[in-house]
Order: C-alpha cells, then sequence, then structure tokens
C-alpha cells in the first residue's frame, strides 16, 4: 500500500486495483457446482455499469440505497456502486423481519432497495403494504427515531426494489420490480460517455463523504444508523494491515453478514485496500463445505462461531471410534499444555517438542482442516467476549485466535492483539491511531481517525456518544498493564451482596463452554443477594445427546424439561461453579422451555442477548428463581413471522446447587471485577 | 391389492341439500382445450388376475399444466403412473404421448424408450441408489442421454469429455434448482427422509423431462417440508415448462397446484376437472372426501365442520379442502410457505403448544394428519 490509502475512497481503490493488478481475483462465488471468479477489471466494469445504471433511476449524491440479502458478489458490486456515486450503502441483515426494515428504509429515506430474492422481496411488499395501511394512523416513533419527524408518506419513497435472484418472482408484476441485470445493461448502454462520467463520478467522491449506514447491534432499543466515511473505513484498514500485514494472495470467505460492521472491515475495506479476492459460499448451508474448499488464510467471526465450532468438535468426538476418542484427548491435553506454555513463556524441551510434533500430525492438523482452519494464519474473535475456555481450545488445535475489541462507531476495531502476546482474558492493546482511556467511572473511551460521523438524524445520541470528541463505548474496562480488560457493559456490571463487581457476561460464557447449553443469562447484584442463570439448551446437540441415550422427546420444550437434561446441565454448572469465587457462584437455574430469538427481540440481529429485555419479559421467570419453589409457571406470548401470536402456558423446573457459601458466604473480596480469573 | 380398504368414503350416500350442481364431466370449452395435448391415455385396462386395476381410464394431460390424481388408496393411482411409464402392461387401451416429433404410442415401449422420449417420473418408495453420493445418483438419471459405451467413458478424453461436462452442468442446474448444493457429496443413505425425496425429485429432473411423473412427492412428510416441495413442483413447471402429472394425497396441496384434477376410484375414473369442479363434484365428494367432506361442502363451515365425522384421512382432508377453499388459492402456496416454516419452527419452543392455530409442528412422528394447521383468516 505505498501511496496512503486513507485518502482514497473505496471506489478509488477498485478503480486503482483494476488498473494496476487488473486480472487477478476480486470476487469468487461458487455457482453451479465451480468457483467462478471476477478480475478487479471485471469488477470494476459492473460496478461501473451498475452505478450507471444506478444514476439512471435517480440515485444522487449523499442518497442512500438499502441492501437486504445474502453474501453475494451482487451485494458488493451494488455498495460499490453507489459509494462510487457518492451515495451511501446501507446493509440490512437478510434475517430482519419486515417491520425492521421498514423502519430502517423509512428512516434512511431510500429510493432504492437491492432485495436478493424473493424472500426478501416478499418482506419489503409486506412492509410497504403495512406502512400504506398505517399511513393515517400514528407513526411509531421509537425512542431514537423520535428525533426528527416522520415523512408523511414514508414507503411512496421507495421507487426501485433490484432482485438478483429472479427465482420465484415471475408472476410479480410490481411496477417498482427490477433485476440485476437490466440495471447494468441500462448503464452498460452508456458506452464510453457512461465510463468517462462514472470516473469523473469516483474522482468527485471524497474520502470524507459517508460511505456506510452501518445499523448498530443495539443491544438497547432501536438500531441507530452509524454514519461511516470512506476515510474512517480506510485508516482502520491501514492500521489493521500495520499490525498484522495481509496477502494480497490471501483466500478469505465471506460468510458473515455484510451489514455487519467486521465484515465490511476486513472483507471489503481491507480487502480493497490490500487487493485480496473475497470469495462467497454457495449457499448459507454450505459454509463449512465452502471452508474447506477455500482454506481462508484468515477468519473474522463472531464469538458463536467459535463456539459451535468448538461443540460441534467436542459432539462429534463423543459419537467416534474409541481409538479416534483416545487420539483426540491425547492429542488435545498435550495442545492445552502447548499453549499454556506458550503463553507463559516457558521454554519447550526436546521431550514436549516430540510431544507437540506428535499431537499436531496424529490430530491437530485433520482437525483444523475439516473445520476449515488449516491454512488460517490469523483468527480474530469479536463483537462480544469470548469465553477463555473456547480461547483456550483453539489455541490448543493450533489456530492463532486473537481478540478485537471495537464498535461499529470506530469502524470495527480499536483493541487487538499482537500476535505473540495473547492473553485470553484481555482483548489486547490498541491499534495504532486509536487513542484509548478510561473514564473515572471505568467507561472505555476513543478517539481517532477511524471514529464516526455521527448517527444519521440523531444529533441527540450522537453528542451523547461522542462527548469532547470521545467515542463513549458504554463499556467498562480496566487496563492491565498495555492490555485493555473488558469487564461487561457498564451498566450491566453487578455488584454483588459482598461488595464484589461482577461480570455476568463472565458466567454466562462459562455456562455456554458446554456444548449443550446455547445461551445463558445470569441474574444477580444490586438487591439480589445470589446469583442465578436461566439458561437455553442447544437443541441439536443435547437432541444427539438424548438420542443416544434411548431418551424420548418430542418438541424443544419436552427436551428442556427432561430430568435427564437438567441433571446433565447440572453437572456442568457444577463443575463451573468450582471455578467461580463463592459468592459469583450459580445458586438456582431454570432451563428455558424456549429458544432465545432475534425475531421476538429476545437477541440482537447479531445474535447478542438483550438482557434488559429479557429480564423484563421473563420477569415471573426471574422472580421464580428468587423465590422459594422449585417450579414457576409461565405464560408465553409467541409471535410468529405473519404477526400473529399465540399464548402458551408451561411450567418450567427450577434446580438449586450447593454453592459452598452457605449463609456466611466467605467473600474473596477481591474488589475490582473477578472476570478477570481464568482456569 | 386391498382395494377400498382404507377408503374413508362414507358408505351411506344421501342427498346434499344445498350443493351447488357440480359438472361430472364438464364438457364447457375452455382455454384448456386450445393447449395442445402431450399425453392422451384412451380406455387403459390393467388386470391382474381376476382384479381390475384400471378399468376403461381416459383421460389427457395438456402441454404446460400440471394434472393431479386423486383416489382413495388401492384406486389405481400408481397403476396408472406404472402403465403410463411402462412398468405395467395393461392388457388393452393406449398411452400416446405428442412429442415434437409427432404422437408417439407409449404402449409397448420398454420404461428406458420412454424414459428417453422425455417421460421422467419419482417413486413412492424412495427408488435411489443408497450407498451412492447424490451427485452420481443424478449423473446416473441422465443415463439415457450418456452416448458413450464403456470404452469410450472409461477413457474420458475429447467428444466424451464434452459430453459427460455437458451432463454435468445439467445435473448442476437441477441441483441448484432444488436447492441441495449442501448435499452433493453426501451418500444418499445418510440422508433425512425428506431429503432424500428431494434427490428422488432431482434424479427425476436430471433427465430434463417434458413429462415428469410424481408419485407422491410429499408422503410422509411434515409440513414444513410439503411446502418446499410444492413450491418446487410449481417451480419445475412454470420455470422450467415442464408437465407435470402428480399423485398426491394430501388435498390442500392438490386443490392448490393442480390446473386439473382427474378422481380414480376401484380403478375408475369418476371424472376430471379443475379443482373448482372437483370440489363440487357429488360423486367425487361420496367416494373420496367422504360425508365429512359433504358436509363441508354443503358450507356449513370450513375446518372444524367435519370434526364430528369419518376417519382421520377424512378429516384432515376436510381441513385441507377447507382451507383451500379460500379465495386465493393457487398463489398461496409458493408465498405463504415462509411464514408458515417460522410458525412451525416456533411451535417447537412452544411444547404442548395447546394454543389456537399453533398446529401440531415439528412433532416427531411426521405424515399423518399434521395438516391440521388450518392457515388464519
Amino acid at each position: 500500500m505505498t501511496p496512503p490509502v486513507s485518502e482514497s475512497t473505496l471506489p478509488g481503490l477498485l478503480q486503482r486495483n483494476a488498473e494496476q493488478i487488473a486480472d487477478l481475483p476480486a470476487l469468487r462465488e461458487k455457482e453451479f457446482g465451480i468457483w467462478q471468479t471476477f478480475s478487479w477489471q471485471q469488477a470494476r466494469d459492473r460496478v461501473r455499469d451498475f452505478a450507471l445504471g444506478l444514476e439512471q433511476l435517480g440515485l444522487r449524491r449523499g442518497q442512500a440505497i438499502a441492501i437486504l440479502g445474502d453474501n453475494r458478489p451482487e451485494w458488493v458490486i451494488a455498495e460499490l456502486a453507489a459509494q462510487s456515486l457518492g451515495g451511501v450503502a446501507m446493509g440490512l441483515y437478510q434475517d430482519s423481519a419486515a417491520l425492521e426494515i421498514a423502519h430502517l428504509v423509512e428512516f434512511a429515506e431510500c429510493e432504492i432497495v437491492v432485495a436478493e430474492d424473493q424472500e426478501q422481496v416478499d418482506k419489503l411488499l409486506e412492509a410497504i403494504e403495512v406502512s400504506e395501511d398505517s399511513e393515517n394512523g400514528e407513526e411509531a416513533g421509537g425512542e431514537n427515531g423520535g428525533a426528527s419527524p416522520a415523512p408523511p408518506d414514508p414507503f411512496a419513497k421507495v421507487r426501485w426494489i433490484i432482485t438478483f435472484d429472479p427465482r420465484g418472482l415471475r408472476d410479480y408484476d410490481d411496477p417498482r420490480l427490477l433485476r440485476f441485470e437490466q440495471v447494468e445493461e441500462r448503464g452498460r448502454a452508456r458506452g464510453a460517455e457512461g465510463a468517462e462520467s462514472w470516473r469523473v463520478a469516483v474522482a468527485a467522491t471524497q474520502p470524507d463523504d459517508v460511505a456506510l449506514f452501518a445499523t448498530t447491534s443495539g443491544t438497547t432499543g432501536r438500531p441507530k444508523l452509524a454514519m461511516l466515511s470512506h476515510r474512517n473505513l480506510l485508516t482502520m484498514a491501514e492500521s489493521f494491515h500495520q499490525i498484522d500485514p495481509m496477502r494480497r494472495d490471501a483466500a478469505y470467505l465471506s460468510f458473515l453478514p455484510l451489514a455487519w460492521i467486521g465484515e465490511q472491515m476486513i472483507g471489503v475495506a481491507c480487502g480493497l485496500a490490500v487487493g485480496f479476492a473475497m470469495s462467497f459460499p454457495e449457499e448459507p448451508e454450505t459454509v463449512q463445505l465452502n471452508l474447506r474448499e477455500i482454506g481462508p488464510h484468515m477468519m473474522f467471526s463472531p464469538p458463536r462461531i467459535w463456539e459451535n465450532l468448538q461443540s460441534e468438535v467436542q459432539v462429534k468426538i463423543e459419537d467416534t471410534s474409541r481409538l479416534k476418542r483416545w487420539v483426540y484427548e491425547r492429542a488435545l491435553r498435550a495442545g492445552y499444555a502447548r499453549a499454556d506454555g506458550e503463553r507463559e513463556g516457558a521454554s519447550r524441551g526436546a521431550a514436549q517438542r516430540l510431544r507437540d510434533l506428535l499431537a499436531e500430525w496424529s490430530c491437530h492438523v485433520w482437525l483444523r482442516d475439516h473445520l476449515g482452519l488449516r491454512r488460517v494464519e490469523r483468527a480474530y474473535t469479536g463483537g462480544a467476549a469470548l469465553g477463555p475456555d473456547v480461547f483456550r481450545f483453539f489455541h490448543a488445535i493450533g489456530v492463532n485466535l486473537k481478540q478485537i475489541y471495537g464498535q461499529t462507531e470506530v469502524s470495527g476495531i480499536s483493541v487487538a492483539h499482537r500476535d505473540d502476546d495473547i492473553r485470553y482474558h484481555t482483548v489486547g492493546v490498541p491499534v495504532p491511531g486509536v487513542e484509548l482511556k478510561l473514564a473515572d467511572d471505568g467507561e472505555i473511551l476513543a478517539r481517532g481517525p477511524a471514529v464516526f460521523q455521527g448517527y444519521f438524524k440523531n444529533p441527540e445520541a450522537t453528542a451523547e456518544t461522542l462527548q469532547g470528541g470521545w467515542l463513549h463505548s458504554g463499556d467498562a474496562g480496566m487496563m492491565e498493564g498495555e492490555h485493555l480488560v473488558v469487564i461487561d457493559r457498564k451498566k450491566d456490571v453487578m455488584t454483588l451482596g459482598d461488595g464484589t463487581r461482577f461480570s455476568p457476561q463472565f458466567i454466562e460464557n462459562k455456562l455456554k463452554f458446554s456444548p449443550y447449553v446455547r445461551e445463558a443469562v445470569v441474574f444477580g447484584g444490586g438487591s439480589l443477594e445470589t446469583i442465578t442463570a436461566m439458561i437455553t439448551i442447544d437443541f441439536a446437540n443435547t437432541g444427539t445427546w438424548a438420542e443416544r441415550r434411548h431418551l424420548a422427546y418430542t418438541t424443544f420444550t419436552d427436551l428442556s424439561q427432561k430430568p435427564e437434561v437438567y441433571a446433565l446441565v447440572r453437572a456442568h454448572v457444577e463443575r463451573m461453579n468450582q471455578d467461580l469465587p463463592v459468592s459469583a457462584r450459580v445458586r438456582r437455574f431454570l432451563l428455558l422451555h424456549k429458544e432465545l430469538d432475534a425475531d421476538d427481540e429476545e437477541l440482537t440481529r447479531t445474535r447478542k442477548v438483550r438482557r434488559g429485555f429479557v429480564a423484563e419479559r421473563y420477569r415471573t421467570l426471574v422472580d421464580g428463581l428468587y423465590g422459594s419453589s422449585d417450579r414457576v409457571a409461565i405464560r408465553s406470548a409467541i409471535t410468529y413471522q405473519d404477526g400473529s401470536s399465540a399464548e402458551i402456558d408451561t411450567e418450567l423446573k427450577i434446580e438449586t446447587l450447593d454453592t459452598g457459601a452457605g449463609e456466611a458466604g466467605v467473600a474473596s473480596a477481591s474488589g475490582g471485577g473477578a472476570g478477570r480469573e481464568s482456569a | 391389492m386391498v382395494k377400498g380398504a382404507a377408503s374413508p368414503a362414507g358408505s351411506a350416500p344421501k342427498a346434499e341439500p344445498g350443493a351447488p350442481a357440480g359438472a361430472t364431466a364438464p364438457s364447457a370449452p375452455t382455454a384448456r382445450d386450445a393447449a395442445p395435448k402431450l399425453l392422451e391415455v384412451s380406455s387403459l385396462e390393467l388386470r391382474f388376475g381376476g382384479v381390475k386395476a384400471l378399468d376403461d381410464v381416459s383421460l389427457d394431460v395438456r402441454r404446460g399444466e400440471i394434472f393431479a390424481v386423486i383416489g382413495p388408496n388401492g384406486a389405481g393411482k400408481t397403476s396408472l403412473l406404472n402403465s403410463i411409464s411402462g412398468l405395467y402392461r395393461p392388457q388393452s387401451g393406449e398411452v400416446v404421448l405428442h412429442t415434437e416429433e409427432g404422437p408417439r404410442r407409449l404402449s409397448g415401449l420398454a420404461p428406458h424408450a420412454i424414459a428417453r422420449l422425455g417421460v421422467a417420473r419419482s417413486f413412492q418408495n424412495i427408488e435411489l441408489f443408497r450407498h451412492m453420493t447424490v451427485l452420481d445418483n443424478l449423473m446416473l438419471g441422465r443415463h439415457v442421454h450418456i452416448k458413450g459405451g464403456v470404452v469410450r467413458c472409461g477413457i474420458y478424453w475429447g467428444a466424451q469429455r464434452r459430453e459427460e461436462i455437458r451432463h454435468r452442468r445439467v445435473v448442476e442446474e437441477v441441483i441448484d434448482f432444488l436447492e441441495i448444493q449442501a448435499l452433493r457429496e453426501r451418500t444418499v443413505g445418510t440422508l433425512a427422509y425428506g431429503l432424500q425425496k428431494r434427490v428422488e425429485l432431482a434424479r427425476a429432473l436430471a433427465l430434463e423431462p417434458e413429462l415428469l411423473l410424481l408419485d407422491e412427492p410429499m408422503a410422509g412428510m411434515n409440513v414444513e417440508e410439503k411446502e418446499d416441495i410444492a413450491r418446487f413442483v410449481l417451480d419445475i413447471n412454470q420455470e422450467r415448462g415442464t408437465t407435470v402429472v402428480l399423485i398426491e394425497h394430501d388435498m390442500g396441496v392438490v386443490m392448490d397446484l393442480s390446473d386439473q384434477i382427474a378422481v380414480l376410484d376401484f380403478g375408475r375414473n369418476l371424472g376430471t376437472g379443475t379443482p373448482e369442479q372437483i370440489r363440487r363434484d357429488p360423486a367425487v365428494i361420496r367416494a373420496y372426501l367422504g360425508e365429512a367432506g359433504e358436509a363441508l361442502i354443503a358450507g356449513e363451515s370450513s375446518g372444524d365442520a367435519g370434526a364430528g365425522g369419518g376417519t382421520a384421512e377424512g378429516v384432515a382432508a376436510t381441513a385441507n379442502a377447507g382451507a383451500a377453499q379460500g379465495e386465493s388459492a393457487s398463489a398461496s402456496t409458493g408465498r405463504g410457505s415462509d411464514s408458515a416454516n417460522r410458525g412451525s419452527s416456533d411451535d417447537s419452543g412452544s411444547g404442548s403448544g395447546s394454543g389456537p392455530g399453533s398446529g401440531s409442528g415439528s412433532s416427531s412422528t411426521p405424515g399423518n394428519t399434521d395438516d391440521s394447521r388450518a392457515p388464519k383468516p
């Protein structure tokens, strides 16, 4: 990266790559069983054609288009096309419900929506109908959206819906529908004159123009739209490249939602800046297969992905032959010893090295190969905290997994582990260009060129988040030497009866280490004397476990309430409690009768638990956990996707454990957040 | 053949009070008559010893339509398909396929010769090579089109190589169409039943047929899987232009999908017509939908009206017929699938599912009467 990338724009870099490395691959997609490659030049041509088409459809400088769909080349082409005209791309999570989409499209004042297929088009049309119906009624002004007066006729604004998978859309006669190729065709028809005018448009786009509206994950309230400029994204890509140099021939599989800042950062911004190709999976179901085929050199995923991979290994090992299990267990033990040794900086003797080598070639290499991690040089986790146990597991099998900490508002990354300085309980050291400090109350603040431009149409929220030029993260943290330790969301940090500060997330991550636990929500602190947990089982893994034991079950609820399953989870909780200070041990828990679901607003679209909402929604359960009965009845409303809802009565068991606290409760008054302890 | 053993038909036919007069043999000229015939079956008669499996069955299938054959168990539906595809040799009558090159008599041709003319079929009980991968099964599905012999294919060079690539492309298009990319290298025997049925459909489709014969493609599936297959059948018909002859028990699906329906009972064709005509045809109602169906047709109410009488199958059929009676019957299947999927996965979380409209969802017993979930008004 010779000229400073941060003085360019994303489409500017596309232009550069199309000239300098025209024939190298830019985008890859598996279609009809074969990986199809677009070179940088071809990618540029498609972006140009699509952009010129968009221009004809009336996209103006500064205006946003919404993009809704799975990861495909067309997604990125649409994004870059809009940006090349000085427009803004707003990615929407593909599993968003119709109403969420309606709110965002309306709020961002999009006139053009790029929607992948029939499923997404249906949601849009539904959203349009809903909003047209409620036009005369009151506008649902959210606490964030309320900042600006809602336009009187919101969806009259959407003029074009552009789709790129025509399957099933043959009978749709909505005049707003256009196919992706039709738009490209319009652009292509403009020929040389068009190419010139596009070149001018790209040159006119400035580094400080807004490139993205990123929906923030919003563990609280409705999503906000963070405005990120080209400079924001590209300085971050530059800093990131400085600490972890990326190769131009790196393989990269883009399988996480492109609406997520992490994917935008690594896949799009770094991809353009460094010039490596983005590959897209064939279908969401084939990601695991495609990972193996592509063999990525780097991977950035939220904890959920790592947790799933790890439970998959655990579950499959249970099913394998005894010999293999024996080898795995021996090799894993050796791997743990090596990983722990490396962390402490101890030197390895010859015998140990031999053992490492044996473990590596008898097991770890093949395991990594199956997970598609064989060529991974650096793997990252970010977006939420990953439990130390999962961390340690991946290091044991030889995956260089590192933590990244950051928010959408700093283009994704402000702190990261360095290669030879990985501590599982910290999130690492600030990346170059990011200035970090802790406020008096422990809140993590950041400053630098990657900090965003503010929230779209929401000056109050912007002012609140950007006090004095510092980005207020809302997270509580502390420094451990150079390293930053993130305790939890500031408002979630709990103070136990004995004055200890504690992170519920830390306990939750420990709970989630079991392959049979999918989500956990921990309560306690404040006026609540003990710690309790609400746990949802992992249906697939627990189901397999039950089948192996010839335990018959029908539904999720049925399975979750089996005494055997309670015993299974109880054993895990008891083991976990051993590692925790007495006052932080889980005293009572229950297994929830349903999975937490983003459609029920219990999770964010990036699958983080919305703790406050869950606590409110399951108030009776929380009361039950702090009552004395070992059963609690719950009536819950289930919302179906079509908007209708039903009420269901269930009775849940509550398990009580001996935490060894007794009445006296020997406090481990360590003062500042026991979340730091690791096994 | 155990004829009529499972027929839910009420034995006492009674005059239905206010039933709209249905046409047993619709004869009014329609747009359909203008469409060219693809398959013509005339006076087919098939006997096994003293048992008449097919008795003077005549029907014609037009190009581009979805033609359903319904009837109680043992009515001769599968025998009809077998007679068309050449597995059975009817004693008398004729089957003619109107190909591009002109009419061809299928009667007397071997199954593989019929397949080469563009007739593919799927079987009620999955007929795949269980120990081969999905991909190999599909490539095998194209066997009749592969020209090279053992030696040429073994050398795999030049024209032969190009040919195989061409076949693979067709297969890949089918894989894409039926969304089974993730299954390519999986061994068929390890797949779940619903997926095997889908692969079976893919195998038939790999032949690039003009006429696709589907024998209960949705048998034993849960609601969610049925919705998927129904959508695929619609797409096959409309996007690939394939004419489909379909045997199906689920009346909701049949009423939703079909352009034409023929009703068989004891090997005889009771009538052919549009879903609307069939639904109103008293003879059909009596033979197939049972008394519960009659009550329904009498217009008392939908859904639960029939719950009092009839067998389980009768009730299920009633509920479905009721469902289909809603206005936009044919359009709803494709688009409704998402919300239905969503609904049933929620059910798995809701457990006892006592609430109205929560249905039986994804219980561990797929198959039987799980279609009781009626769409909400």
